[in-house]
């Protein structure tokens, strides 16, 4: 055995793996090479030094912590657990919310009406409106044959025009206002076919404290007459006249009026001379017809005239109050406020889970298809 | 392997904590140890170890019994280890060895038997362990150290046994090396 031998097989000879023969021949050898046998004395010190060093204990409550450290994750797995459910979740609200529109429109159908009750709306229909009505109604049928006659007697072709005016006002006090204007337009011989107050609530501090809305009728020809008349009950807003010429219409109505007038004396004459009973029932069968239709033309026509004599204005009412003169403390009402603010929250709230229900019941038949999905998503994940 | 083992990491692969906690307190040591001169300080060892006994639960269920459970577990741990120095980029730690060295080992329960030359000598030997690459520190913990045959060192570390034994002594070289060049050198004080 020589020296290179030897260093080949020193790291088996030190850990003692040779077997007997070999073991013989390298101490043989080690006897004989100095340089060797340094060499071994030294691997040999050096891996003994290795050796020497001992194992240590291990921490104290090793074993416990791990325990611990495994427990909190598995908790944060089940975190994860829930992950693809929450996806499908969301994944079927945006489903849902594009399938069927809005899935808040139910909620924001009940929330406006719950804003509307802010308004404390006041819808005084005046009590007075139906008799008014009919009062104009029976007005409208008098001036009707009037201008009917004039119409007929006169030219034919005289424009048919509907008058309709919008007027927006700010008031001071739109009550007075209100009234002022009935007993005006009443003066003039029109009427008031219908009249509304609401009355703002104070919680929006808003400039307009109320506004009321009015729809008068006044005779066509009085009708500029009473718009400038109006714009005296206070600062006007804006103003809006339109007229809508229904001459045309007006005259074809009426020219069919003619010719089934003609037709419904024809039958009439038919009818006397007619022998058989047969054919009297078909004529007579024929002459309600013409009647029934010549009733309907007459009643539009009478809509027609009733709207070209009596014109159209409504008018808005705003009531500003007091701008900058008085001081308008807003602590009046603190206690009514804070009852309305609490109970709008409690509509909120109570929306808010309406609408939660209502999700929920919508999601049903989705989780149903969708939950196993995730089931199996979840599983291909963990893999 | 013997069955009770065997036992234990079925249940443990059920989710039983208590099997789980039997066999960490069976191989902690081993872990611990191998972790310690690998890292060079007990606080890294520590966790590492404790993050490497975790990993090895959760991923129990892969372990199917072809290997041994023990050089299964000491190669997720030794990954550990070699993952964190990666992690913590110094993978020649030397620098920052130093005190911490020397705190360990006052810290260790000294035997009143070891000279002052074995306990320097020590010293030395853990020094030069930390100068080594990893690969190196590791086949050397795991021969010298742990004291495991070649065969289960290729198996943990997944190298053949012809490299196994060529890299045991070419480090054990190095490690000769290192010590003989010191002051108060192996060589010298016989």
């Amino acid at each position: 055995m020589d020296c290179k031998e030897l260093e080949g097989k020193i790291d088996d000879y030190i850990d003692e793996l040779l077997s007997v023969e070999e073991t013989v021949g390298i101490k043989r050898h080690l006897e004989q090479c100095e340089k060797c046998q340094n060499n071994y004395r030294e691997m040999k010190n050096t891996v003994d030094t290795i050796k020497s060093i001992e194992l240590e204990k291990v921490p104290e409550n090793f074993s416990q912590k791990i325990i611990k450290q495994i427990k909190t994750r598995k908790k944060g797995n089940k975190m994860k657990r829930f992950l693809p459910y929450a996806a499908v979740f969301i994944v079927g609200v945006l489903i849902t919310s594009l399938l069927f529109k809005s899935p808040l429109s139910n909620a924001y159908v009940s929330e406006t009406t719950s804003s509307d009750e802010e308004f404390a709306m006041d819808s005084r229909v005046v009590t007075d409106f139906e008799n008014n009505q009919a009062a104009g109604i029976e007005m409208a049928k008098e001036s009707k044959e009037d201008s009917l006659t004039i119409v007929k007697d006169e030219v034919f072709d005289i424009d048919k025009i509907i008058y309709q005016g919008t007027l927006s006002l700010d008031v001071e006090d739109a009550n007075k206002a209100m009234e002022g204007i009935k007993d005006y337009v009443k003066e003039n011989g029109g009427f008031v076919e219908s009249s509304d107050n609401y009355n703002g609530s104070h919680t929006d501090s808003e400039l307009y404290t109320s506004h009321s809305y009015l729809i008068i009728r006044v005779p066509a020809e009085k009708f500029n007459k009473v718009i400038d008349k109006l714009k005296e009950f206070g600062e006007e807003t804006s103003t809006n006249i339109s007229s809508t010429n229904i001459s045309t219409e007006y005259r074809d109505i009426e020219s069919e009026k003619e010719s089934l007038k003609i037709q419904q004396d024809r039958l009439v004459d038919y009818l006397k001379k007619a022998e058989k009973i047969e054919d009297m029932l078909t004529i007579e069968t024929e002459l309600s017809r013409v009647r029934t239709e010549l009733n309907r033309i007459n009643t539009q026509l009478d809509h027609y005239d009733r709207m070209i004599s009596y014109s159209t204005i409504t008018v808005n009412l705003r009531e500003t109050g007091t701008l900058a003169t008085t001081v308008k403390s807003p602590f009046g009402k603190l206690l009514e406020n804070i009852s309305k603010g609490f109970i709008q929250s409690i509509n909120l709230l109570l929306q808010v889970i309406h609408f939660v229900i209502v999700l929920i019941a919508r999601m049903i038949p989705f989780a149903i298809i969708l939950l196993p999905v995730a089931w199996f998503v979840r599983k291909k994940w963990k893999k | 392997m013997d069955v009770v083992e065997q036992e234990l990491i079925s249940k443990s692969k059920k989710g039983d904590l208590l099997a789980f906690e039997i066999l960490i307190n069976k191989y902690s040591k081993q872990v611990f140890n191998i972790l310690l001169r690998l890292l060079g300080n007990r606080e890294d060892a520590e966790d590492v170890s404790q993050e490497a006994f975790a990993k090895v639960y959760k991923k129990l269920h892969t372990y199917k019994g072809n290997s041994q459970f023990y050089t299964w577990l000491f190669r997720i741990a030794i990954n550990a280890g070699k993952d964190h120095l990666k992690k913590k980029k110094w993978e020649y730690p030397l620098e920052t060895l130093g005190e911490d060295s020397f705190s360990f080992l006052q810290g260790h329960t000294v035997d009143p038997e070891t000279t002052v030359i074995n306990k320097e000598k020590k010293e030395l030997i853990v020094r030069a362990l930390m100068e080594l690459n990893l690969e190196q520190r590791a086949i050397i913990i795991l021969r010298d150290i742990q004291d495991f045959s070649y065969e289960e060192i290729s198996r943990i570390l997944g190298i053949s046994i012809g490299t196994v034994k060529s890299r045991i002594s070419r480090t054990r070289k190095i490690l000769k090396e290192k010590l003989i060049n010191k002051p108060y050198g192996l060589g010298k004080d016989e």
